[in-house]
């Protein structure tokens, strides 16, 4: 599928009340919107076919807001017929942008730690939009052309993957399902019990498919392996380098199954295991999602498909028993999401 | 002086992205076909990636040739990532 971009984004990074400008870069990850909407649309039933689809990001301006500030994004997917598809994105999915952008003014001390800030976007027509563009593009050293490999489902029933029959479906409003294999799950509830003094973490693996005789689209999670080489764990953090995604990808090539691909990921928030007062302890749960782990989502996990699982403790549980809630993309920002173990 | 390469294919670590480069100069360093790939791709770039090849982390600061990318390589860009911490 060709992305179409017919602006060029700027972020903004203003103080509280929009005074004065403190920050902007060019705006980035525009064009995964286009993938988003794609996945969502596939997720509907609606078959594009990959050679003839053409995908348009453009910018929404709204009465109140004069231009060059945009009020969102939007994304318009046309199948080379009189089809055409639209979905009209806010500017939440660049918050991680606009958080980082922050982070560098309180190191440049422009900001204070607390200080509450806002963001905008602005979208000035390309050149090839208005013959006559604003500034023309970097020149490159590089000759290159993209292209993208449309999203594989495999036509299995969900059953056959998992070897039982799931439960009626809960995630009716969900785009698509997710099942977690109980073996699987059993495992990462395992490691991170096995490790409470650091945080522990894995990927993914398993299907995507659509199931042929419900039309619904599943993530059938039917593997994990545990992210061990090139890592540094502490009590609150987890890096993956170079040499933990080569160990995914190598993890994966050896299952010799082209069906398998990256579903995910899971880690562990178990800081509070070894705490002597933690029978007592009535303060919230661990189990949340960070914008570090937005951060490492929208880096490595960029699919629409792509979950991440999150092991810790339930607020007022903290004994013995350790629990997981399931984040995924949805509107290509992340959220808490439903899944179902099988 | 070394013959450009007449293509490469620099892909993401998920393997549904690719950037195919034509004509490219060996002296190229490894850090400037990472940023171009980045940006072709619209990935992160607050975020540091790498490159590998064939099982290899490259270094940013060497060149194509000396890092042994030629002819059809497959260079796979994997980011280096920390959950967790806030």
């Amino acid at each position: 599928m060709e992305t179409i971009m017919t602006h060029d984004f700027q972020l903004e990074v203003c103080d509280e009340s929009r005074t004065q400008v403190l920050s902007e870069e060019p705006l980035w990850g525009v064009g995964q919107l286009a993938k988003h909407f794609r996945f969502k649309l596939e997720c509907e039933g609606v078959r594009l076919p990959n050679a003839d689809a053409t995908a348009f990001i453009e910018p929404v301006i709204d009465g109140v807001e004069k231009g060059p500030y945009i009020q969102g994004i939007a994304a318009r997917i046309s199948n080379g017929s009189n089809k055409i598809h639209k979905k009209t994105y806010g500017i939440k999915p660049f918050s991680v942008q606009a958080q980082d952008m922050a982070n560098r003014l309180v190191a440049q001390k422009v900001l204070r730690p607390n200080d509450r800030f806002c963001y905008l976007i602005k979208a000035f027509p390309t050149r090839a939009a208005n013959g006559e563009a604003s500034a023309p593009p970097a020149p490159s050293k590089f000759r290159s052309s993209v292209n993208h490999t449309p999203f594989q489902f495999v036509h299995k029933p969900v059953r056959e993957l998992l070897g039982a029959v799931p439960p009626p479906s809960s995630q009716g409003d969900e785009a698509f399902d997710v099942y977690i294999a109980q073996q699987v799950y059993e495992q990462i509830l395992q490691q991170a019990a096995e490790s409470q003094d650091k945080e522990q973490a894995g990927f993914l693996i398993g299907v995507l498919g659509q199931d042929p005789e419900t039309s619904r689209v599943y993530a059938a999670i039917t593997a994990q392996t545990p992210a061990l080489e090139g890592v540094q764990a502490t009590c609150t953090s987890f890096a993956f380098s170079q040499e933990t995604f080569m160990a995914a990808r190598r993890f994966l090539e050896n299952q010799n199954n082209p069906e398998l691909c990256i579903l995910g990921w899971q880690h562990s928030h178990t800081w509070c295991a070894r705490c002597e007062r933690r029978e007592q302890c009535t303060s919230s749960s661990t189990i949340f999602w960070s914008i570090d782990d937005d951060r490492v989502h929208l880096s490595a996990f960029p699919l629409p498909f792509q979950v991440g699982l999150v092991v810790g403790f339930e607020s007022g549980n903290r004994n013995h028993q350790l629990s997981c809630k399931l984040y995924g993309w949805a509107d290509a920002c992340v959220r808490e999401r439903a899944f179902q173990v099988v | 002086m070394n013959k450009n390469i007449s293509s490469l294919d620099v892909v993401d670590w998920n393997q549904i992205s690719k950037v195919t480069f034509q004509d490219v100069a060996p002296e190229s360093l490894v850090s400037e076909l990472v940023a171009e790939s980045l940006l072709k791709l619209d990935l992160p770039r607050n975020t540091p990636y790498g490159a590998v090849v064939d099982g290899r982390s490259l270094n940013g600061n060497e060149s194509l040739a000396s890092a042994g990318i030629g002819e059809n390589s497959e260079v796979m860009l994997t980011p280096r990532v920390v959950a967790g911490q806030v």
